[in-house]
């Protein structure tokens, strides 16, 4: 990437001199997504993503029969009411390895150790900047990795995330210009000055440098953005729903609360168009998520090497926090509709026994989205599509299998990556893109 | 053993395949040449006769692919065959299998090369290098440059570091992204904001007491009364960027029965109190902490409703905490800060002059160079803009302050010059190599005096500066986060053990258990003792919380102490101490190749090649796990052929410490593999193993337990010293060491030798070689 040498950049105190018809001024590239947001007709397309730390029970999250005829497992069971509006993915992979939280999203190292950009991202970027906020990462791990494989931070406090996206900064709008404005010289003094730093740097240090000036010009650009937005009055929330929402869950809630409580803020926020990509990283990997309101009081990473009840029963229950969700997506409508048939969520882990640290047949439940494309209904079994006459080795306790173990070490179908799943939602979201990863096509059974 | 410590190998000439299957690539590299047979013949065995270039149906060729680490995607090709080999994908089921150990061999060597090339191509250097500070670094600057007292640790304030290798400044590991920008924009306008207030902010005292209920009235004095579990709050919601002086005076009783009261504020307190009830101590402390609270430690039994601690002979029920006052004083300034902040707006903002020259000087003292008048100008600017926008002349100072602290030469140390190559770093950049390295932030006013007057490489005013820095109280930030750093401690606890099968531990003896570590090291530091104590000592540094947990005899006071060791002990050296044993496991369960991994990679400076993905798992939830113990379960993995290779490197180094458990205590006896992590049954007897601790390194070295491992380690001291200097290197020049520091690197370690590699001897004889003023 190149330092941006744009002497026709935009000069923002200008911009400013104008603040309040900011509207009447010429079309500014940077300004350009704001404005068009206002003429938009086409219904929002949305993304969630929500994660399970440390992988799951794989035994009994199964789907045994593949196909539109098939029977819930019994950690699925909670979104039988949701049959019609899911489908259940079995056979992915990535060859990350384990505890890699950030494959969920990037598909998994490309290349030599990193990684790439996450789809969430990708997805952001094909949105453009019609929303105040481009996206929501939350929770333990950050799942969105930038263009230049930088990991963003997270955000896991309710109340933050409630002010940040629906409280009016204290102060009024002439004040929170005026601060912008200052947020802007100090801005445009800190760009010169690393400008003046002149292009004669070794490959290395340019990179260094250019994550500086990168980082800094987008920082300006956000500045200029939120300038915009600040015309724009944030969404009404009723007072009642903002005492509901803004605050922090208790400790006696246990899991249930906050994942109730940050649902709830997401919809709202789907709702209102604050933002429509969110990243959900449940709990942080190999520690904690416990949830004492069921009896749960060791930490995922703990249960998973153990492998037993207590697991199943913490995937069943984020499952149906999962399913207590989608029907809030079915209850909540935009102006033309539910919100779930605009919302692809994708629910999962990135791993599949988190005992083995083992990353084939990965658990994948994607719900919504019918008015973007998505068909429902089946069992999508990529085991059996690379093997037709694959079965799996199963008793009815579900009890160890040395071949079930197998198949969530090496995949069964090496043309089934996960990367593919996530090309697919991001074409759906209205990325152009025919690639993501080490895809090898999209996935055509729910397209 | 000795054949995996060879960490280094030159590569001079890049050569193909090709080549290097013609033998004249590793003919002239005899270090590689027991590894060369292996790799050669595998490559003409099993890969070319498809990856040739003939096979027109084929373009991965690895002909042509050249064995250039140090060239990025090169190696990324190097790792695709280094994947498809380990996953054993490559060579195809068709063509003649390999063996798991040639397989491996070549998977070795293919790993090793890509580490060494990852070291090469982090530090490919142009004429300038930019290094960024770490928050900690950050936080320690503007502290010392405004007396803003930034806690980096605060959730939201900045985005926490990524490591490598347990090092937090890493120049190479330390990028940014808008949302990082974003962060150090809007705290250089938080410090700004308390450096140059609007008003004046004098500090202000005040008395936070306790509550009412808590009153009593005793011998003529108006006190309050606490016993074990009451607590209350000091103050809340501190801003960030604010510190707290807070005293407090207290008397401290023992119950009838013996007990000590333990009064905690975490986290800066936690210490028994026991003064005669008229002698009140008062304890004093700088918290930087968002929220404060004070308790006495434990549960009481007394009715709460109507607790009576006193029985009717007067004599106590419980400990006590008797207390008189607590006084906190805000805004907190020492007087250098207090100073600093006032010489940093000028007094008249009318006077142009006058304002340039202050923010001038801020300039350089912020940068840590000279800087011209170009540069002073754009923040000039800035006053200028702000102004006309109609600000008041601080408020447009304010803005400047802000973004001379965001700007690059703030956040980056800058080494080297875009106008001259040079290869060895100025005087301006040595005082901050210096003091980033010793002080973990910007140089004082002295140093940059000697940077100024060019005098500071000369040898003697070199000695002068250092020693003046290493007498400094500054120098405890190196004792605490070089040695954080170095062994990973920022390990211990990231698995929080399960509450109910290790009840003993929590939080504080969490910090205790750290803390030993680094005043270990700080102890070895100040009396300059070799190096060897760190691997076999007989003596710690413990607190009384500590001496329970161990089972040693009560250091006097409450603070930490040197005490002794006897054999029977069974501690010594770092190694057995409860933060490094404890760092390796998964919060339920000790993990012996974990702690043979951090041996390997922490203390002789090894790369361990990380499993192939998707390995076939340690079986833990077989049926007879009841049967066997951990250690029994991995003998049997070892002897599968494909992990053994690299097992037997790693795992004894391991096996050593199997009479501790996860959270590091001493056990007799072992549990079955079943049983290990769970709560002891209550019912039910569970049967006991006996512990096998025995082990035999690669080179054929014997041992049974962890001293008879620590006594063979000793022998070892002139690698670990060269690892040692390595890892000393990394945090002091903020890099991976490359083969062209190795032989300086050795020198270092050498010229130590003699004087049995004395700990701060080490360190001053790095901080005088070549290698700290090469660029």
């Amino acid at each position: 990437m190149n330092i941006i040498h744009n002497t026709a950049r935009i000069n923002r105190r200008h911009l400013l001199k104008g603040a309040g018809v900011a509207m009447a001024l010429p079309l500014l590239d940077c300004m350009v997504p704001v404005l068009r947001a206002k003429e938009e007709v086409v219904r929002p397309r949305r993304s969630i993503f929500i994660s399970l730390p440390d992988g799951v029970h794989v035994r009994a999250w199964q789907i045994l029969e593949a196909g539109p005829k098939y029977s819930l497992s019994p950690s699925l069971a909670p979104l039988e009411k949701h049959r019609a509006r899911i489908t259940p993915i079995s056979g992915l992979f990535h060859t990350s390895g384990g505890h890699s939280p950030q494959s969920f999203l990037t598909g998994g190292r490309s290349g030599q150790g990193r990684f790439g950009i996450s789809i969430d991202q990708v997805m952001v970027n094909a949105i453009d900047g019609q929303t105040r906020f481009p996206s929501l990462e939350i929770g333990g791990d950050s799942h969105a990795f930038n263009a230049d494989g930088i990991q963003l931070p997270t955000d896991n406090s309710p109340s933050r995330i409630f002010e940040r996206f629906f409280t009016e900064p204290a102060g009024g709008i002439a004040r929170q210009r005026r601060s912008l404005e200052r947020r802007g010289s100090v801005l445009d003094a800190v760009l010169d000055d690393a400008r003046s730093f002149g292009t004669q740097l070794g490959q290395q240090d340019r990179g260094r440098l250019d994550d500086y000036l990168n980082s800094v010009r987008e920082v300006e650009i956000r500045v200029e953005r939120s300038n915009q937005w600040l015309d724009k009055p944030r969404p009404k929330v009723a007072p009642d729903v903002a005492t509901r929402l803004n605050r922090n869950p208790s400790a006696a809630g246990g899991l249930a609360e906050y994942m109730r409580l940050m649902y709830d803020i997401i919809v709202l926020a789907f709702q209102t168009d604050v933002t429509r990509v969110v990243s959900f990283s449940t709990g942080q990997e190999n520690n904690g998520s416990v949830s004492p309101e069921i009896g749960i009081t060791v930490g995922r990473h703990g249960l998973s090497h153990k492998q037993n009840e207590e697991l199943v029963r913490s995937d069943t229950y984020n499952v149906e926090l999962f399913s207590g969700f989608l029907d809030r997506l079915v209850e909540v409508r935009d102006a033309s509709g539910p919100l779930i048939d605009t919302t692809m969520a994708l629910f999962g882990s990135h791993m599949s026994n988190g005992s083995s640290h083992v990353t084939a047949n990965l658990p994948f439940v994607l719900a919504g989205g019918t008015e973007l494309g998505l068909r429902h209904g089946s069992h999508i079994d990529f085991n059996k599509i690379g093997k037709p006459e694959f079965s799996y080795a199963l008793d009815k306790e579900r009890s160890r299998s040395e071949k079930f173990d197998g198949i969530c070490r090496v995949p069964v179908n090496s043309r089934a990556p996960h990367s593919n799943l996530l090309l697919t939602m991001a074409q759906k979201m209205g990325a152009q893109i025919d690639r993501f990863n080490n895809s090898t096509g999209t996935i055509a059974e729910v397209v | 053993m000795r054949k995996v410590l060879i960490v280094r190998k030159r590569m001079k000439h890049f050569l193909t395949v090709a080549a290097l299957l013609l033998g004249a690539f590793f003919a002239s590299h005899r270090a590689h040449a027991g590894d060369a047979k292996g790799v050669e013949s595998f490559f003409k065995t099993h890969c070319m006769r498809c990856h040739d270039g003939k096979d027109k149906g084929n373009d991965f060729r690895l002909d042509t692919l050249k064995a250039n680490f140090a060239d990025e995607q090169l190696a990324e090709r190097w790792s695709e065959v280094l994947l498809r080999i380990n996953s054993g994908e490559m060579p195809p089921k068709k063509e003649p299998r390999p063996t798991a150990t040639e397989a491996a061999a070549v998977v070795e060597w293919i790993a090793t090369e890509i580490k060494k090339g990852e070291t090469a191509r982090a530090a490919a250097r142009g004429p300038v290098t930019l290094y960024r500070l770490s928050r900690q670094e950050y936080a320690n600057t503007v502290l010392d440059l405004l007396g803003v007292h930034l806690n980096p640790d605060q959730p939201g304030v900045f985005v926490e570091d990524p490591r490598w290798h347990g090092f937090e400044n890493t120049g190479f590991m330390l990028r940014l992204s808008p949302a990082h920008v974003e962060k150090f924009v809007a705290a250089a306008e938080t410090v700004a904001g308390f450096a140059v207030p609007e008003k004046p902010n004098p500090p202000a005292k005040t008395r936070a007491g306790g509550s009412k209920q808590l009153k009593i009235e005793r011998n003529g004095k108006s006190r309050y009364l606490v016993y074990p579990g009451q607590g209350q709050s000091i103050y809340r919601d501190l801003p960030s960027g604010t510190a707290v002086k807070v005293r407090i005076q207290l008397s401290g009783l023992k119950s009838a029965d013996g007990k000590a009261p333990r009064l905690v504020i975490e986290p800066y307190i936690n210490r028994e109190v026991v003064t005669p009830e008229d002698q009140p101590i008062t304890l004093e402390f700088v918290s930087i902490a968002e929220k404060l609270t004070w308790r006495q430690l434990g549960e009481t039994k007394l009715d709460k409703k109507n607790p009576k601690p006193f029985a009717e002979d007067g004599s106590l029920r419980e400990p006590i905490l008797l207390i008189d006052w607590i006084e906190v004083e805000t805004p907190y300034l020492t007087e250098e800060q207090a100073d600093r902040q006032a010489e940093l707006v000028p007094k008249d903002g009318d006077n142009l002059d006058d304002v340039r020259k202050s923010l001038h000087r801020f300039i350089e003292r912020a940068w840590r160079r000279p800087v011209d008048t170009a540069e002073t100008d754009r923040f000039m600017k800035v006053i200028a803009s702000e102004r006309k926008a109609g600000e008041s002349f601080r408020s447009a100072y304010r803005s400047a302050v802000s973004a001379v602290l965001a700007s690059k030469d703030f956040l980056y140390l800058r080494e080297g010059s875009i106008k001259e190559r040079r290869d060895r770093i100025d005087d301006w950049e040595l005082a901050s190599r210096l003091s980033y390295m010793l002080w973990g932030s910007m140089p004082d006013d002295a140093l940059f005096e000697a940077a100024r007057s060019g005098e500071l490489r000369k040898p003697e005013s070199l000695r002068k500066q250092v020693a003046r820095m290493i007498a400094d109280p500054k120098i405890a930030r190196f004792t605490e986060a070089f040695p954080h750093q170095w062994l990973e401690l920022h390990k211990v606890g990231m698995f929080p053990p399960d509450r109910k099968t290790y009840p003993e531990y929590d939080l504080s003896l969490e910090r205790s258990m750290i803390q030993e570590t680094s005043e270990f090291f700080a102890e070895v530091f100040n009396n300059n003792l070799a190096l060897r104590e760190f691997i076999l000592s007989d003596w710690t540094v413990i607190d009384p919380r500590l001496a329970a947990y161990y089972g040693l005899p009560k250091p006097n006071g409450s603070d930490f102490a040197k005490v002794k060791l006897r054999p029977e002990d069974h501690r010594g050296g770092l190694l057995r101490q409860a933060a490094i044993l404890s760092l390796t496991s998964d919060g339920t369960r000790h993990r012996p190749i974990h702690r043979g991994v951090w041996i390997a990679e922490v203390l002789y400076g090894v790369t361990i090649p990380p499993p192939p993905p998707n390995v076939e798992p340690l079986n833990l939830l077989r049926p007879d796990a009841k049967k066997s113990t951990l250690r029994m379960e991995l003998d049997a993995h070892a002897t599968n052929a494909s992990c053994a290779a690299c097992h037997r490197k790693i795992d004894p180094l391991g096996f050593a410490f199997e009479h501790y458990d996860a959270i590091g205590r001493w056990r007799d006896t072992d549990r079955s593999s079943a049983a290990l992590g769970e709560p002891i049954s209550k019912k039910g007897k569970e049967p006991a193993f006996p512990i096998n601790a025995q082990g035999e390194l690669a080179d054929g070295r014997k041992f049974d337990g962890a001293e008879a491992l620590q006594k063979l380690m000793v022998q070892d001291i002139d690698r670990l010293a060269e690892a040692f200097v390595e890892k000393l290197a990394t945090y002091a020049l903020r890099r991976p060491m490359t083969v062209d520091d190795t032989a300086e690197l050795k020198r270092i370690a050498v010229a130590c030798r003699e004087s049995d590699y004395r700990l701060k001897t080490l360190i001053e004889t790095f901080v005088y070689s070549n290698l700290m003023q090469k660029r």
